[in-house]
């Protein structure tokens, strides 16, 4: 399985990284929505993208729009990585295209339920 | 776990250089309240370091920032606005967010700081005026049932994903239509707050679908009406400013942060080092490969050797880094002191990008925070004060950094109320530092100096403000430590001007080589005015001699010239002839150069090209030779010496004794003075005319002049040309000798020319400053002294208009043959 | 254990304390610089340091070498800058602590024997010990042109 972590926060994506890994996944990073879409212009398609929401350049929501134009990648699945405070954002993502969020901060099993209901692993 | 602390490193290190970024930002935005892009870039910034303290359970970080978070969330939706409060309270979590991270850096752990005040504080920011929301709610609209309400559905919702969402959608909706209404309440009462609110809209307006609520959950509550607007308090400075302008974006930094790369320091001198060797390396291989003659060898050599110089040149260069990366810090501490002595201060920085190395830039981080301080401190006066002086309340402190004279010169100003040398005096007395009889004997510069001494100081007490263990000694301590010196200046009343001048120890300024006699040589950009080719036959004849000198005519004046090779006393490589250059047609290039208020050209034969070059400090036994400002290393590996433009043009002699050592102290009000060129009227009587005004000399034979209507004419360049005799305007009544040829001074303006003819064209000359006295005289200006002698300064218009009265008349052209053939006429 | 690091310049043995010298390097070019004294062959680069080069034989006031003599750089460092004496070639590292010093011998010219700290008594020649920071003393500090 592979994932594609995208957040401007080099912490932030290690630490994603670190959970996805543990889950048995390939992990590739972007900086943001634009380094995000060059790469998966380049062909490389992950199962599931972990989009965070603020970003420099290109936010995630642009991302997911953007994503869910092309239709080369329409098995990327899209989750919005978000935090409680930012509900109206959840609609928003959800009504552009993504396919599930997950609010941080998330224990590992969380991500993991989240992942099993895009059938991305088994729980 | 070794994992995580790897995390915590990174999450440690990123957030730092974001909290930098964000003080930046933060005190931009104070200027620029509503600008998206530095909203944005601060919310995310906090935002990031919520989220990720959330994953390493730092708590109270968490918290923290939340808090923060909610505050710039507001305000980039436009609900509330920046203002000084909100500023300091964001300024203070930051600060509180450092202490939080310097406590896990050590320990691992948050500490015990108690921050409930501080988020307290932040939330009762959320809300303008007296109505105080729960810190944690997000976003909402102004009435307090709406804001339960949606909180209640949205917790109350348990697991339940699809719940969760469609509370949170309806949370929204409410969000949307409070803010539209809001809007619309704010445009009616306050038009210059459209911008910000049609921002708002736009945002909320990307909505699609919202899916219908499964539960009635509370309908969205009727619109309330807004309060007005933050009544805006007349001393906040930066909020004061009326209609902010949305589409001015504040530029943020961020993509810095992309095109860069983290590289400990120690590697890059390990870098540095191994460079060095292999320099070293390749001169060897040079050398040797120069004694054997296979060129295919030799040109890969040569290829190595080029290689081996840049990769050595951009090393070094990445020592070096803009002095902003000290001044970027100052905002903040400018900032914070003058509300703390309730001043009033606008910091402006010039030269912002000028580079240092990585070294200096840490030696005078301490001493310029200090001096800043100071300013503010002891500097800048109280608004009230300063009104009372006449001055603007609002006092500037600029910062100024530039290269000069082959030094980093860093300029603290400000216009406050300068040093009392007598106040400064008294106190060195009363402290033994000078005695009573030596104060008496030195100048109020001298007086001024000695805030330097160590154990100085004109505070009463030792203010915690500009304490710290930092005085004006160990300002000058620290500074002279690094080869440099401080200087301050001050006028009473008026400021005062403190400088920093650093030699440039690694400095990258552009940089023009020349060519001399198959030397090379550097000449710094900043000096050079313009190239000009002399080629072939014409070369001889552009340049012209005047009592020897030679000169230049450059599009209408002259500009005086000096041969490099004679200044340097240079002897060509590889010709035969020891010394004497054959100037008969040789070609080459004159490099117009700036010294102090001066142009003149310097005399080389070729010009090689330009570019950035590190300048290195000669050693000790070079140091003291003027005319070079330092070395640096070429391409090929070879060293080549940097010129110093104003020596050798005093050297020359080019600049006169009295001009160089009037403008020798750069602080001091420099006055012009202007070149001019010497003439002898008949009689032996000299006159002086403004070089500027002087675009030509020409010699004509007597029998060229024609005598037309009392006045005397000569055919020059197409034209007729008016001519005077200075010696009978100016009256100078002596032997008129009688030459076969006459020396004329042709002043042309436009398509009109007047000869001013002369006896002797003498020599080109400076005026000595502040030598001027008025004589009560037709067509002179005054007295002027040149040289050790008086001069009378021509007064060029009227002599001009004793030639041509209608020279500076509108109508174009000179007087037509036709015209002068009337006035001849009319003479008979 | 005094050891000293020697040199020869025309047809003396020099020589000046081992700690004192960074390094030995030959073959540089180097650039001169017009109007600076005659002690002052040149700049060279070193490892991308800007250095002065020093002619040992000017500086003792002894004749120009004749021909193509390729120099040996010596690079002393005294007062925290590194500086490079120009000589005719280096001898080794000499161990001295057991041989016999004497004040300035009286058969070398004065101007040398003001630079000097002593002479040693090496089996075959003499070596003369070199007072390197006064064979820098020079030209400090003075323009040396007008």
């Amino acid at each position: 399985m592979r994932a594609l972590v995208i957040d401007d926060s080099r912490a932030m994506r290690s630490i994603l990284t670190r959970q996805l890994q543990d889950l048995d996944f390939d992990v590739a990073q972007a900086f943001d929505g634009r380094d995000a879409l060059d790469l998966l212009d380049t062909g490389y398609m992950p199962d599931v993208a972990l989009v965070d929401w603020n970003m420099p350049r290109m936010d995630g929501l642009t991302f997911i729009k953007a994503v869910r134009t092309r239709d080369a990648m329409k098995d990327v699945s899209l989750m919005m990585v978000t935090t409680e405070s930012e509900h109206g954002n959840i609609v928003r993502a959800l009504a552009a295209g993504a396919h599930e969020y997950v609010i941080k901060p998330f224990t590992s099993e969380v991500i993991a339920e989240k992942l099993a209901l895009l059938g991305l692993v088994r729980v | 776990m070794e994992a995580i602390d790897e995390i915590v490193a990174e999450f440690l290190v990123e957030s730092h250089e974001n909290l930098d970024q964000l003080d930046t930002d933060l005190l931009a935005l104070e200027q620029d309240p509503t600008s998206r892009d530095l909203l944005g870039s601060v919310f995310r910034t906090i935002h990031t370091i919520k989220g990720t303290s959330g994953f390493l359970a730092f708590n109270k970080l968490e918290k923290l920032t939340h808090v923060g978070e909610n505050l710039l969330s507001r305000m980039r939706d436009g609900k509330i606005l920046l203002n000084e409060d909100r500023t300091s309270a964001l300024l203070a979590m930051v600060d509180a967010v450092r202490g939080l991270l310097s406590h896990i850096e050590a320990s691992g752990l948050e500490g015990d700081d108690d921050h409930t005040e501080l988020v307290a504080r932040l939330g009762q920011l959320l809300e303008d005026g007296a109505i105080e929301a729960p810190p944690l709610i997000p976003a909402q609209g102004s009435s307090p049932e709406a804001a339960t309400g949606a909180t209640e559905a949205v917790t109350g919702a348990g697991d339940s994903t699809e719940e969760v969402v469609h509370a949170a959608a309806q949370a929204a909706a409410a969000q949307a239509i409070e803010a539209a209404h809001e809007l619309a309440e704010a445009a009616k009462g306050h038009p210059e707050e459209i911008p910000a609110g049609a921002q708002v809209v736009s945002a909320e307006v990307s909505i699609t679908n919202v899916p219908e609520p499964p539960a009635a959950a509370a309908p969205p509550p009727p619109p309330a009406p807004t309060p007005p607007p933050p009544a805006e308090k007349p001393a906040e400075k930066p909020a004061a400013k009326a209609a902010p302008e949305p589409g001015e974006a504040g530029e943020t930094k961020r993509s810095v942060v992309e095109s860069s790369v983290r590289v400990d320091i120690g590697l890059l001198d390990t870098l540095m080092s191994m460079v060095g060797e292999l320099v070293l390396s390749r001169n060897a291989l040079v050398s040797e490969l120069d004694e054997q003659n296979d060129s295919a060898l030799a040109r890969s050599a040569q290829r190595l050797s080029l290689i081996t110089s840049e990769l050595q040149e951009q090393v070094m260069k990445t020592r070096m880094q803009p002095v902003d990366t000290v001044w970027s810090k100052l905002p903040r501490v400018v900032r914070d002191l003058s509300h703390q002595l309730s001043r009033n201060v606008r910091l402006e920085m010039e030269g912002r990008d000028t580079e240092l190395d990585r070294s200096v830039l840490e030696a005078i981080k301490d001493p310029m925070t200090h001096l800043v301080r100071n300013a503010i401190d002891h500097g800048i006066e109280t608004p009230e004060v300063r009104i009372g002086k006449g001055k603007n309340p609002e006092g500037v402190l600029m910062l100024r950094a530039y290269h000069e004279a082959g030094l980093v010169h860093l300029e603290i100003i400000d216009d406050g109320a300068g040093i009392d040398h007598n106040i400064v005096g008294n106190k060195a007395v009363e402290r033994g530092l000078v005695t009573q009889a030596q104060l008496e004997k030195m100048t109020s510069r001298e007086i001024t100096q000695m805030i330097f001494l160590p154990g100085f100081s004109t505070a009463a007490k030792v203010t915690n403000v500009s304490g710290r263990g930092v005085g004006m000694d160990v300002v000058k301590t620290r500074i002279e430590a690094i080869g440099g010196s401080v200087d301050v200046v001050s006028n009473l009343g008026a400021g005062s001007t403190f400088r920093l001048s650093i030699p440039l120890t690694l400095a990258i300024i552009p940089a023009l080589t020349i060519g001399c006699y198959g030397h090379r040589y550097a000449v710094p950009q900043v000096s050079v005015l313009e190239l000009v080719r002399l080629s072939g036959e014409h070369a001889r004849g552009g340049i012209e001699h005047i009592s020897g000198a030679p000169v230049y005519r450059l599009r209408g004046s002259l500009l005086p010239l000096v041969q490099l090779d004679e200044q340097l006393e240079l002897v060509s490589i590889g010709t035969s002839s020891g010394g004497g250059r054959n100037d008969d047609g040789r070609g080459g290039f004159i490099v117009v150069l700036q010294a102090e208020q001066h142009r003149f050209g310097l005399v080389v034969d070729d010009v090689l090209d330009t570019q950035e070059i590190v300048v290195k400090p000669l050693g000790r036994h070079l140091k003291a030779l003027p005319m070079y400002q330092g070395a640096t290393i070429h391409g090929d590996g070879s060293v080549v010496l940097i010129l110093d433009a104003t020596a050798i043009a005093r050297r020359a002699d080019v600049l006169s004794n009295q001009a160089a050592a009037a403008s020798s102290s750069v602080m001091e009000e420099t006055t012009p003075i202007d070149p001019v060129l010497v003439v002898e009227l008949s009689g032996g009587r000299r006159t002086a005319i403004p070089l500027d005004m002087v675009t030509r000399l020409e010699e004509i034979p007597n029998e060229t002049i024609e005598r037309v209507g009392g006045r005397e004419v000569v055919q020059y360049r197409g034209h007729i040309m008016p001519l005077v005799r200075l010696a009978n305007l100016l009256g100078a009544y002596g032997e008129e000798t009688d030459n076969a040829r006459v020396q004329l001074v042709v002043y042309t303006r436009g398509e009109r020319s007047v000869g001013f003819a002369v006896e002797r064209i003498m020599d080109i000359a400076t005026e000595r400053a502040g030598s001027r006295s008025d004589i009560d005289d037709h067509a002179l200006l005054g007295s002027i002294v040149v040289g050790d002698r008086v001069v009378e300064l021509l007064d060029v218009q009227a002599a001009v208009l004793a030639a041509d009265p209608a020279f500076y008349q509108d109508d174009a052209g000179a007087t037509t043959v036709q015209q002068l053939g009337d006035l001849y006429e009319e003479a008979l | 254990m005094t050891q000293l690091s020697t040199f020869h310049v025309g047809s003396y043995l020099f020589g000046v304390e081992v700690a004192l010298v960074q390094e030995v390097v030959r073959m540089q070019k180097f650039t001169p610089v017009p109007l600076a004294s005659a002690e002052v062959s040149g700049l060279i680069n070193l490892r991308g340091e800007v250095l002065t080069a020093i002619d040992v034989r000017a500086r003792l006031g002894l004749p120009p070498t004749t021909g193509e003599r390729a120099q040996v750089n010596v690079v002393v460092r005294v007062d925290d800058e590194p500086v490079s004496l120009l000589v005719d070639e280096i001898g080794g590292v000499v161990e001295v602590s057991q041989i016999p010093f004497e004040g300035t011998p009286s058969t070398v010219n004065a101007r040398v024997g003001s630079l000097l700290l002593g002479a040693y008594t090496l089996p075959d020649k003499l070596l003369l010990a070199l007072d390197a920071r006064a064979l820098l003393a020079f030209d400090e500090g003075r323009s040396a042109a007008a």
